[in-house]
């Protein structure tokens, strides 16, 4: 239940159908609130390992009570007791482990209520009108099935606006066709496509660690510089579509995590398409908050510009951290947050050497624009080194091929990701131009039919071959 | 209409056209059907069947038997090319069946398609590995002189004990697989004197087949679904979990085994019973080899076995029924336990071993004959040769 499997896909289409017997907000509510501690239920049997979460809950609702009464430095205090009680039960490996809880508990989905509890903690806090959230739908808002294993990130606004409406929004047989079509997409995503990339990429960590003729070793340095981030995208993406595409099918519209993020020809532009619930969330409540706190604090026009690279550093060395508890994570976050600071110094040094006009002349030109979109890509596959691999492992990986040959790789996987990104943004839009007078012809729903049943036929054949659980979702465990 | 020209809430609104109600799932019928064939075209490549030359000619007492001095060829889906050549008598051996060549072992090997070594090229065969190696561990020649034969089942195989002693063996083998035991039909063992019916019979009136049975027939004819048997199978789990719905005829890896398998099993016994009296009349000794099928080489292969299911069931109740008669009984099963998954030693779709299997079950076969038939091996060149000349 806990991965994009046939149980999740038909866990939520028969929740989708009871939820739907009724259009009352109260019927839709109890509908599922009961799948969602159905599902709780079915990740693990013993309600045992769930103490731990439901103390998070409870903490995160008894601060969001006393902020409601205007408790002096409510807000603060609630803030940072989450913050606390969040590393704590995340077992961050700073803090010393005789601290932690030894009985055997379930984190699951906490890093996603984590970023919820908090969100309503300072949204309750900054609210001039307050409002009164229930207890049930607060328990609703944390524990909604379809958002509790990997997000999205849904603020409390956009849900209980959908959740709780009156007239609940349309569900026609158009919706309902694209959501089926996007369920299928995004099991294909991870079952076939996430699949036989995690393949690829096993098989070049082994290529990797093995005597093997320095060529081999190479290209297979460069299918695993190239695999994983696509790997990545189609086991994050693809569960991300079925529980979006769940949710509508709920009357519920869960925010969109992905714009084609490699489609982005920036570290920036990157992270405004790729996990975008949570990049958002830490530009609201950790970007916004910090430029406003240094522009106050610093008020030399000439130091205005640079604030904006301390900030994203910040910001973005906390998404690195976020993702793990050990050290490796750290340095995935100082990678994260380096490229968008330096992104940012370039973008700046480049404006002041060419001059605003001369800047925008060549972030539009298309060489330039395939370059940097090729380099954004490799960037991130390098960054990944710390987000997937162990110390000792990345340590091997490294030690397989010497100084210059890595350079050779990365330089050369810097040139493929050019080159096929730039190829794969052209087809796609010669592809697009193929149109009638109502549209693009691959976008018609006649032609996603064909795209569903062709992946949905492969998926079925594939996961019946390989017989196995569906693959685990990368984000799940953070 | 293009769902990307409209607006996220013109499409919420937006009505279906009528005509999608039908033309939508027409094109996913389509697109399953182009799948389809676009797969059954790649298959019928890869998987490609023949067959060249036919080498059965009519048997008064078995149906069938193989031409003398007769070669064809075969291949289906998941096999490569096989070549079968069959001797003056129509065995599938190299050595001629005439008069037994001094200083020479005869090994007379009967049974079904198992011990033909069906889909399976001559020198790979388990009688042909065993037939070297024994040559080579007791430094003399030695023959297998092979009567197996497809469909040539435990009733078939007692008809033959007459042609098998009249090559004057040294050793008997019979050699069974669970499907051998699976054709032993109690209810013919009355009648099991009587001729057997020729291949194709004339005789039979055509069979009225249901509709559901004819898209059953052309399923499982066609390429694209061999394709996805052949790599479905290839997990033993997925396999079994598919095999056990396989009815009574599967019902031999179940435990306990069916009252239907216990009276197959009692016919054998019987059966067992009437040959071993024959052999030990022509003072030679009878053997008898289990060859695992398919199912019990995936059960081998699988970490857990599912409840009520056990390989080894079908191969005690052999080794019972042969002891009870003083048979050495060959266990093959077990060289298939400590060899390499099911998937390497059989042709997944056909259930027959492939060379890889052979070995492993020559190899445990030899083993187990050097252990107790030494002395029949062994000795042949002094006492068996002196009997000849003395004939």
């Amino acid at each position: 239940m806990d991965a994009a499997s046939y149980q999740l896909v038909v866990f939520g289409l028969a929740v989708a159908l009871v939820s739907n017997l009724s259009r009352s907000w109260l019927w839709r509510s109890i509908v599922l609130l009961t799948a969602s501690i159905v599902f709780l239920g079915l990740i693990a049997r013993s309600p045992m390992v769930y103490l731990p979460l439901a103390g998070f809950l409870l903490l995160g609702y008894v601060g969001l009570i006393l902020i409601e009464r205007n408790w002096p430095r409510a807000t603060m205090c609630s803030v940072l007791v989450t913050v606390f009680a969040y590393i704590w039960l995340k077992k961050y490996t700073f803090l010393p482990e005789s601290l932690f809880l030894h009985s055997a508990y379930s984190a699951l989905g906490l890093s996603y209520i984590f970023f919820r509890v908090l969100h309503l903690l300072i949204d309750t806090g900054d609210n001039q009108e307050k409002r009164h959230i229930g207890l049930g739908a607060y328990l609703l808002y944390m524990l909604n099935f379809t958002t509790f294993i990997s997000g999205p990130i849904q603020r409390y606004d956009a849900f209980s606006r959908d959740q709780f409406a009156d007239k609940p929004i349309a569900l026609g047989p158009r919706v309902i066709g694209s959501q089926l079509e996007r369920i299928v997409r995004g099991f294909f995503k991870v079952n076939v496509l996430a699949m036989l990339l995690h393949m690829v990429q096993d098989d070049a960590v082994a290529q990797l660690s093995q005597p093997m003729p320095m060529q081999i070793k190479m290209f297979a340095a460069i299918k695993l510089a190239l695999v994983y981030p696509l790997f990545l995208y189609a086991n994050f993406s693809g569960y991300i579509d079925i529980v979006i595409a769940l949710a509508r099918l709920m009357r519920v519209r869960l925010p969109e995590n992905f714009d084609r993020p490699f489609a982005a020809s920036s570290v920036l532009d990157f992270w405004n398409r790729w996990h975008m619930t949570l990049s958002n969330w830490l530009k609201t409540y950790v970007y916004n908050p910090l430029l406003v706190l240094l522009m106050r604090r610093i008020s030399s026009l000439a130091w205005q510009p640079f604030l904006g690279v301390i900030c994203f550093f910040v910001t973005f060395f906390l998404i690195g951290v976020w993702h793990g508890r050990t050290s490796e994570f750290i340095v995935f976050g100082v990678l994260t947050g380096g490229g968008m600071s330096i992104n940012k110094l370039w973008q700046l040094w480049l404006g002041r050497l060419m001059g605003r006009k001369g800047y925008k002349a060549l972030a539009t030109n298309s060489v330039y624009v395939s370059c940097s979109r090729g380099l954004n890509f490799v960037w991130f596959g390098f960054t990944l080194f710390w987000f997937w691999a162990g110390w000792k492992q990345i340590g091997a990986i490294f030690s397989a091929l010497s100084v210059v040959e890595w350079i050779s790789v990365w330089l050369t996987a810097w040139l493929v990701a050019t080159l096929v990104l730039a190829l794969w943004e052209w087809l796609r839009v010669a592809l697009l131009s193929i149109r009638t007078t109502e549209g693009p012809i691959l976008t018609s729903r006649y032609a996603l039919t064909v795209y569903a049943s062709v992946m949905g036929l492969v998926a079925v054949v594939v996961t019946a071959l390989l017989n196995q659980a569906a693959p685990e979702i990368v984000y799940k465990s953070f | 209409m293009t769902e990307s020209n409209l607006g996220k809430t013109e499409i919420e609104d937006a009505k279906l056209p009528r005509r999608d109600i039908i033309l939508l799932p027409l094109i996913i019928l389509l697109t399953v059907l182009v799948c389809f064939l676009a797969t059954e075209v790649v298959a019928r490549h890869y998987f490609a069947q023949g067959a060249e030359g036919n080498c059965l000619v009519r048997d008064a007492q078995i149906g069938y038997r193989f031409k003398s001095h007769c070669t064809m060829r075969q291949k289906i889906a998941e096999s490569p090319w096989i070549t079968y050549q069959f001797n003056e008598c129509g065995y599938r051996s190299k050595e001629p069946c005439g008069p037994k060549p001094p200083g020479t072992t005869r090994i007379v090997l009967l049974g079904s398609s198992t011990a033909e070594g069906y889909l399976v090229n001559y020198d790979e065969t388990f009688a042909v590995r065993a037939q070297r190696r024994l040559a080579q561990d007791y430094g003399h020649p030695f023959e297998i002189q092979n009567l197996g034969r497809e469909e040539c089942f435990p009733i078939c195989v007692s008809k033959r004990m007459d042609e098998a002693m009249q090559l004057r063996p040294d050793l008997l083998v019979l050699a069974l697989s669970p499907v051998d035991i699976q054709h032993l039909d109690p209810a013919e063992m009355q009648d099991r004197d009587k001729p057997m019916a020729p291949l194709g019979n004339p005789d039979m009136a055509p069979v009225k087949i249901s509709a559901l049975k004819k898209v059953q027939v052309f399923l499982s004819q066609s390429y694209a679904v061999t394709a996805i048997q052949y790599f479905l199978y290839q997990n033993a789990s997925t396999f079994i979990r598919l095999y056990l719905h396989g009815g009574d005829s599967t019902a031999y890896i179940r435990t306990p085994l069916s009252p239907a398998w216990m009276k197959r099993f009692d016919a054998f016994d019987l059966l067992l019973g009437e040959m071993t009296q024959r052999a030990r009349t022509a003072q030679v000794p009878l053997v008898v080899m289990e060859m695992p099928s398919l199912a019990q080489g995936s059960l081998l292969s699988m970490d857990k076995q599912p409840q009520g299911v056990d390989a080894g069931v079908f191969d005690a109740e052999l080794k019972r029924i042969a002891a009870s008669h003083g048979v050495q009984f060959i266990d093959v099963l077990d060289a298939f336990q400590h060899g390499p998954k099911a998937n390497r030693l059989f042709y997944v779709i056909n259930g027959h071993v492939n060379g890889a299997g052979s070995a492993l079950a020559s190899d445990a076969l030899v083993e187990q004959l050097e252990q107790q038939q030494s002395p029949t091996l062994a000795g042949h060149s002094q006492t068996q040769d002196a009997l000849e000349r003395g004939r």
